[in-house]
């Protein structure tokens, strides 16, 4: 069943999540030309291609006594993180590592991000950075116990820590039906772990940009493009782990991974539009309080059934 | 203790949970996104919470006082009909919106309340108006996750007295925020009296008492103890008019 990854997934893997994360860079871009009026809103389209032009030819600035080796390990973790997250997702029927332990896998090369953002907060010897970055550590306190906790839910589910047997165990029902709890969990946690959407305290703009503020030229770009493909991993997870991976009628499993997968993804943008922004000296509380009592019955309930 | 790159080091004090920590000396504006410009606040912080704050202005060049022009003018003598004012009122509340709205990191509510702003100060009709307000405040005040941000956040006591739009500033930022929306909507739905403005009752309260100054003296205390998301709220939640400061021109004058 666990066959050789054919070389064709090593080169297929770094390009499709390229194409996710520009797609969301650019469903991102138009949702703000709507929302502030902007005529033509579809022409923003080429927005974050442009942004990406002007990063690249940015002089970059430089705040005083920065610690740039901490910084630039800090913003490259981000972009490693995202990519070592993603390969033990499956393309269609196979991931380009198909890990047995593949969902520890994945928690812990997300929780390299922790690291990334604390780095690249601390590097330039700033206030409103140090402040993202003090953010995301309270964040992460918030979102990852109930985050591990539905993900362990998916694994008991199909009694595997093997993405490809959670899909497996997903051909008669997928889990985001019997394990709603789990998922909705999953999704929060997925936008927290992205700083996204209203869980974007870390860069928000009440302190400049938080994490990013002092980030300019080539820096900032693979910090942006990081952010991106975090966001796509953080939403293509929720395809093999909740949505039945490539299982689908008709159309071929690579298919129906890239359309549920931009599905959940267009979700995760969307929300960022409508929703204010969460702080977490309020979400803490419901956290700890709510999430992950929830999400304990939740596996309590799962385990019950497998039994 | 040495200075690194001339720099003295941050020096530490007991915090509020008995450690101690650094301090760090750090004003906040004049120029920040959706801040009232001109303010500084500077701060002491200890990670993120501020543990004093003491409240200077950036001293403006002019002594237009654009939100209150249309009492102003009525108080020097020229005709003006309320329309006209509660116009200039409602357009100032959005103002405020859209800036509040933007902190709290709702950034496609505050666009709106933006457009809506403009296009009431360009002479959009009542109807118009009053019917995509009504939109935005359905949209706004539906939104439990907001209220659940904003509330027991920089809460003022009745007693201060504090002036301020339908009545003081009194309670917290998700009950200032609701004042606004219901003193824009009754503004928009008088903008067409033609009957003679009378009062000198402002956006910001009585326009003769300049109520940036109150403002401004209990901001310092409100603030301490806020870490700087809260503290960027309450600031916009009390939105001072720093045009209404006396400037340097005025105080010769006086």
């Amino acid at each position: 069943m666990h066959e050789v990854t054919p070389a064709w997934a090593l080169i297929a893997f770094p390009i499709v999540l390229a194409a996710l994360a520009l797609l969301a860079a650019t469903f991102d871009s138009v949702l703000t030309a709507v929302a502030t009026g902007r005529p033509a809103p579809l022409k923003a389209m080429s927005d974050p291609l442009r942004e990406v032009a002007r990063l690249v030819v940015q002089q970059r600035r430089r705040t005083f006594m920065p610690d740039i080796l901490l910084m630039r390990i800090g913003i490259f973790t981000l972009v490693v993180a995202a990519v070592l997250a993603g390969v033990v997702l499956p393309l269609g029927d196979r991931p380009v590592a198909d890990l047995s332990v593949g969902i520890v896998w994945f928690n812990a090369m997300e929780v390299c991000v922790w690291g990334s953002l604390w780095l690249t907060g601390w590097g330039p010897n700033s206030v409103y950075p140090l402040t993202g970055g003090y953010r995301f550590l309270a964040q992460g306190l918030a979102y990852e116990l109930p985050h591990m906790f539905a993900l362990i839910t998916a694994a008991l589910g199909a009694g595997s820590l093997r993405i490809g047997d959670v899909v497996g165990a997903q051909r008669g029902l997928w889990f985001a039906v019997w394990m709603p709890v789990a998922f909705a969990v999953y999704l929060i946690s997925a936008v927290a772990m992205a700083f996204w959407g209203p869980m974007n305290q870390a860069v928000g703009s009440d302190i400049a940009g938080g994490v990013r503020a002092e980030l300019s030229g080539p820096d900032r770009l693979i910090f942006q493009a990081g952010r991106y493909a975090l966001l796509a991993v953080a939403a293509a997870a929720a395809v093999p782990l909740f949505l039945g991976g490539g299982v689908g009628p008709v159309l071929p499993a690579w298919l129906w991974t890239a359309l549920k997968t931009i599905a959940v993804l267009a979700v995760l943008v969307w929300a960022k539009h409508r929703l204010p922004a969460i702080r977490m000296d309020r979400f803490m509380e419901v956290s700890w309080m709510v999430l992950i009592p929830a999400t304990l019955l939740q596996m309590l309930i799962v385990g019950i059934v497998v039994l | 203790m040495g200075a690194p790159g001339g720099l003295r080091m941050a020096d530490r004090g007991p915090d509020r949970d008995g450690l101690k920590l650094d301090r760090l000396h750090v004003p906040m504006g004049p120029v920040l996104r959706d801040w009232p410009s001109g303010l500084v606040v500077d701060t002491t912080l200890q990670g993120d919470v501020i543990q004093q704050a003491t409240v200077r202005t950036v001293s403006g060049s002019g002594d237009q006082r654009f939100w209150d022009e249309p009492w102003l003018s009525a108080m020097r003598g020229p005709h003006v009909t309320r329309g006209e004012a509660e116009r200039r009122r409602a357009a100032s509340h959005l103002d405020s919106l859209g800036r509040l709205l933007g902190v709290a990191g709702w950034l496609s509510a505050a666009a709106e309340a933006r457009r809506l702003r403009d296009r009431v100060l360009a002479a959009a009709s009542r109807e118009e108006a009053v019917r995509d307000y009504m939109r935005f405040e359905r949209r706004v005040r539906r939104s439990r996750l907001l209220r659940w941000m904003l509330r027991d956040l920089g809460v003022i006591e009745e007693a201060c007295r504090l002036p301020g739009p339908g009545g003081g500033m009194s309670g917290d930022v998700a009950t200032r925020l609701g004042r606004w929306l219901t003193e824009t909507g009754a503004a928009l739905t008088a903008m067409d009296d033609a009957s003679r403005l009378e009062d000198g009752e402002g956006p910001r309260g009585p326009v003769e008492d300049r109520p940036a100054e109150k403002v401004l003296a209990v901001l310092p205390d409100l603030l301490v103890g806020a870490e700087l998301a809260a503290a960027r709220l309450i600031v916009a939640s009390l939105d001072p008019d720093l045009d209404q400061l006396r400037s340097v021109h005025e105080a010769v004058h006086a």
